[in-house]
């Protein structure tokens, strides 16, 4: 019933001891090739550089009801970045007042920027501890000083009491994302002390629901 | 005119350099190749200018989706056994070698205590996911904060290990588009009493160029 061809295979069998007599060892490599290729194609085209960061963060240390209050912070050099919806940035300059707060200041107004604009905003009012972070880069670069006297000196001068501080507090529409790119923009803009808050004074809150009604 | 020969050898190269060549990029790409472990939840984390990189043992991280749950992780597998152990016994359930195996493999998890048991039982990753859908995540409210076991616990044994390995470093990974408040939430769980987590780091991606 089933045949097994043998003609084929006696001739096949003088054709292979003919072949190992002359001892060719040439063998076919584009199968192989072929297979190399896939495998690195398929490799080359599935990893993909992933490369996650880390951003350190560190958050105060929530004070002892019984400890004495600390003297309030200066903000007379401070700007307080309100985040809120649709990636908008609503800020002002220095302490918050009202117009019968009775510190006979005028009245605070909240002037509108976002994410594009913003970093401009606050180089351009703190241009010039940016101007001395530069140069301060520039020799770092140049091989001038080393990398902890860099570091040293960079937060030495982030630090000066003069310096701007920041603000950021956040309304209920904020995403995290603004607020990790409002971090980013603090360290462009040479900012050394910001706080991040997630609750705003009743005044601020009042002016913002106004601004944002615009939106 | 001189006729045109071509030459008569066969066009077949030598191809053992080139073979040479693609098996060794083969081997680099197949031994430095990590298969990325089968996310449990899908974050986009926001992008940072921050270079830093990212510890590979010894991270807690607490994961933060885009709709607010949350989701414990951790990268030491004799650690992860050693916290399901611990809160297991708070709901009464005794992990077998195989649940240990499986909660080594599962990456973040986000289900109440009381489902643990429940999310090991499945087998593959796309039912372990449709599981962890039905719940919040991990408890977080007042009345029942499950999110602080999870870190004290975890932290807990980092303190009673025999050889003290000081404290584990705490990361929060949350997606871009999730609420702040949401994560302030999370901040302020890391920094209540009895954890007193402040410091911690943020994962993002590294943003290419902004200035």
């Amino acid at each position: 019933m089933a045949q097994v061809p043998e003609g084929g295979g006696g001739g096949g069998g003088r054709h292979e001891k003919k072949r190992a007599k002359k001892g060719s060892t040439h063998i076919d490599m584009t199968p192989m090739v072929d297979l190399a290729f896939l495998l690195l194609t398929f490799f080359i085209l599935t990893t993909t550089m992933y490369k996650p960061s880390t951003l350190q963060m560190t958050y105060p240390v929530p004070p002892d009801p019984n400890d004495p209050k600390p003297p309030p912070t200066e903000l007379s050099n401070a700007v307080t970045l309100l985040l809120t919806k649709k990636d908008q940035i609503f800020y002002y300059f220095g302490e918050f007042h009202t117009a019968d707060d009775g510190s006979g200041k005028p009245p605070t107004v909240l002037a509108r920027t976002d994410f594009s604009q913003v970093q401009k905003l606050l180089v351009e009012r703190n241009k010039q501890t940016v101007m001395e972070l530069n140069a301060l880069a520039k020799e770092f670069n140049d091989r001038k000083i080393t990398e902890q006297e860099y570091k040293a000196k960079r937060s030495a001068i982030k630090g000066t009491p003069s310096n701007m501080k920041a603000i950021i507090k956040t309304d209920e529409d904020a995403k995290y994302r603004n607020m990790i790119d409002m971090v980013d923009e603090m360290d462009i803009s040479g900012i050394g002390s910001y706080g991040v808050l997630d609750s705003l004074k009743a005044g601020e809150r009042m002016l913002l629901e106004v601004e944002k009604q615009k939106l | 005119m001189p006729k045109l020969k071509m030459p008569k050898s066969s066009p077949s190269l030598d191809m053992t350099p080139m073979v040479d060549l693609a098996f060794l990029l083969v081997t680099f790409f197949m031994l430095t190749a990590q298969f990325r472990p089968e996310e449990a939840v899908a974050v986009d984390t926001p992008s940072s200018m921050s270079e830093s990189a990212i510890p590979t043992t010894n991270m807690m991280t607490i994961v933060v989706d885009s709709t607010g749950k949350v989701f414990w992780d951790m990268t030491d597998k004799g650690i992860r056994d050693a916290v399901l152990v611990e809160l297991g016994q708070r709901v009464g359930f005794t992990p077998t070698a195989e649940d240990k195996v499986k909660f080594a493999n599962v990456g973040p998890v986000g289900v109440p205590l009381q489902q643990l048991q429940a999310l090991l039982a499945l087998e593959s990753g796309a039912e372990r996911k449709e599981f962890v859908k039905q719940f919040n995540g991990i408890p977080t409210d007042s009345l029942n904060n499950q999110l602080r076991d999870w870190i004290s616990t975890t932290r807990n044994i980092y303190w009673n290990a025999s050889d003290p390995h000081g404290n584990p470093v705490v990361a929060l990974k949350a997606d871009g588009n999730t609420n702040y408040k949401r994560v302030a939430e999370v901040i302020r769980i890391f920094q209540s009493p009895g954890i007193q987590i402040s410091k911690f780091k943020m994962i993002t991606d590294l943003e290419s160029s902004r200035m």
